[in-house]
């Protein structure tokens, strides 16, 4: 028979089944694959943690998947610290994980953190020591796979943006054990050659086995060696490498390294547009301001203008050509005054109307003019000259005077 | 290799930036600005050439073990 007065309801039993896994479970590791991985628009990540045969619900909260140093993914083994809660609203057991580690590659993961702590303390990350990306570098070299996503992400960005730019590919094996080796050679190869401003080195997505070359001590070393500024683009902008760490600019992806090296072709064109637009207007600026100068020096505004010039030239020449003829009639009449004047005077001095008055010329018999009374001599003869008619006359004697 | 291709931008891009400062500095005599007003603009219509008849060039390493750094055709 069936006790319904000894049943528990629903939630009770719930609260049982709570207070006798919880503190059971308060902290614990457990590892497995990730399946049915979801990272949750809210930053949550939901996941179920599975082997062969069994499967555990897995809750990583924001605040604590924040520190997770890889991409967690599908199909990847990993160690999970956290504590074990029931979820009444479901009837569900989960686990509420505080720590994820990547439970394959765990040594490596060690050998990482450790890396990392050692560049770091030798200085290899300072911002101090980053180089500076060139602002118009003419040619880009790369060293990735000839054949995989990062290169065609990067040719596609670059023919869109960037066509006058010129690229060197150094192809390199990018995952496996020669890939550190072969990067290294390829980055070392690149930064040897003069023309090369900017280094790009880098791969498309892949797992964290896949980016561990980029994890690689001798390339972090190489990388701080390079006189050439290296661009670091590895994998997503989730995946952080050792790689991107001590490059010059670390790129969230191949395509962003493209975009991050090569200034836009309309960037250049409004760039050249603005120093034309710039030195038009310096040059027009100075020539204003000469043009103040000779204002200011001739006081005459009129010379910013030439047709002014030549209109006022040929206004002044009408003016004058009129004066100037208008003056000549008036020299004219006032000359033919004068001279109408000076002919009255030149006849009132003839000495022919003198004679005309009474009076008459002596004339010595060579010719000339007797002015004195000792010209002629006592009996010499001479010619006196009337206002009509001439004779001859004789000196007799000289009279006192 | 023409000589068109021979132009590097960079430099070109850094002299057009310094003739825009020395026009700037308005100590020249406008002879000398004028020359260099039209230095710039011959530099700003090089740039503006190269970028529009520039196609992109990839030029690809061949891998070597000694390191050298031949150049095989471009894969373009």
């Amino acid at each position: 028979m069936i006790n319904s007065q000894n049943s528990l309801s629903v939630s009770e039993l719930t609260l049982k089944i709570k207070g006798l896994i919880e503190p059971e479970f308060s902290d614990l590791w457990v590892k497995g694959e990730i399946s049915n991985f979801k990272h949750h628009t809210s930053g949550h990540m939901y996941f179920t943690l599975k082997d062969k045969s069994a499967e555990l619900r897995c809750v990583m909260f924001r605040g604590m998947n924040r520190n997770i140093q890889f991409k967690p993914e599908n199909g990847m083994d990993v160690s999970l610290q956290g504590k074990v809660t029931v979820y009444e609203m479901k009837g569900q057991y989960q686990l509420i994980v505080q720590t994820m580690e990547p439970a394959g590659i765990g040594t490596l993961y060690l050998a990482f953190e450790a890396l990392k702590k050692q560049l770091q303390s030798e200085g290899l990350f300072d911002l101090s020591i980053k180089k500076p990306l060139p602002k118009y570098p003419g040619k880009i070299g790369i060293v990735t796979s000839q054949s995989g996503a990062a290169i065609s992400d990067m040719l596609n960005v670059f023919q869109r943006r960037a066509p006058y730019m010129e690229l060197m590919l150094r192809p390199a094996v990018v995952q496996g054990e020669e890939a550190a080796r072969d990067i290294v050679n390829g980055l070392i190869e690149l930064d040897r050659i003069k023309s090369i401003d900017i280094i790009i080195i880098g791969r498309g997505g892949g797992s964290i086995e896949d980016l561990w070359p980029f994890n690689d001590e001798l390339l972090a070393r190489a990388i701080s060696r390079c006189k050439t500024p290296i661009i670091s683009a590895v994998g997503h902008e989730t995946d952080v490498t050792i790689s991107d760490m001590v490059s010059d600019v670390r790129a969230p992806t191949p395509s962003a390294a493209a975009e991050i090296a090569a200034p836009s072709f309309s960037e250049l064109n409004k760039i050249i547009s603005k120093h034309l637009d710039q030195l038009y207007n310096l040059i027009d600026l100075q020539l204003k301001l000469q043009w103040q100068t000779l204002d200011r020096l001739s006081d005459r505004h009129e010379f910013q203008r030439p047709n002014t010039i030549i209109e006022r030239h040929r206004e002044v020449e009408n003016k004058l050509g009129h004066r100037l003829s208008l003056s000549l009639k008036h020299i004219i009449s006032i000359k033919k005054t004068n001279i109408e004047g000076l002919v009255k005077e030149i006849n009132a001095l003839n000495p022919i109307h003198v004679l005309e008055r009474g009076y008459s010329i002596a004339f010595k018999r060579e010719g000339q003019i007797v002015r004195k009374e000792d010209d002629l001599k006592v009996g010499e003869s001479f010619v006196l000259k009337t206002g009509k008619g001439e004779m001859e006359a004789e000196k007799k004697q000289s009279l006192p005077v | 290799m023409t000589k068109e291709k021979l132009f590097k931008f960079e430099p070109a891009m850094e002299e057009l930036e310094k003739i825009v400062a020395q026009l700037e500095a308005e100590n020249s005599s406008l002879e000398k600005s004028l020359e260099l007003y039209e230095k710039g603009v011959k530099i700003a219509e090089k740039l503006r050439k190269h970028l529009d008849d520039a196609e992109q060039r990839i030029e690809v390493l061949k891998k070597n073990k000694n390191s050298s750094s031949d150049v095989e055709d471009p894969i373009d």
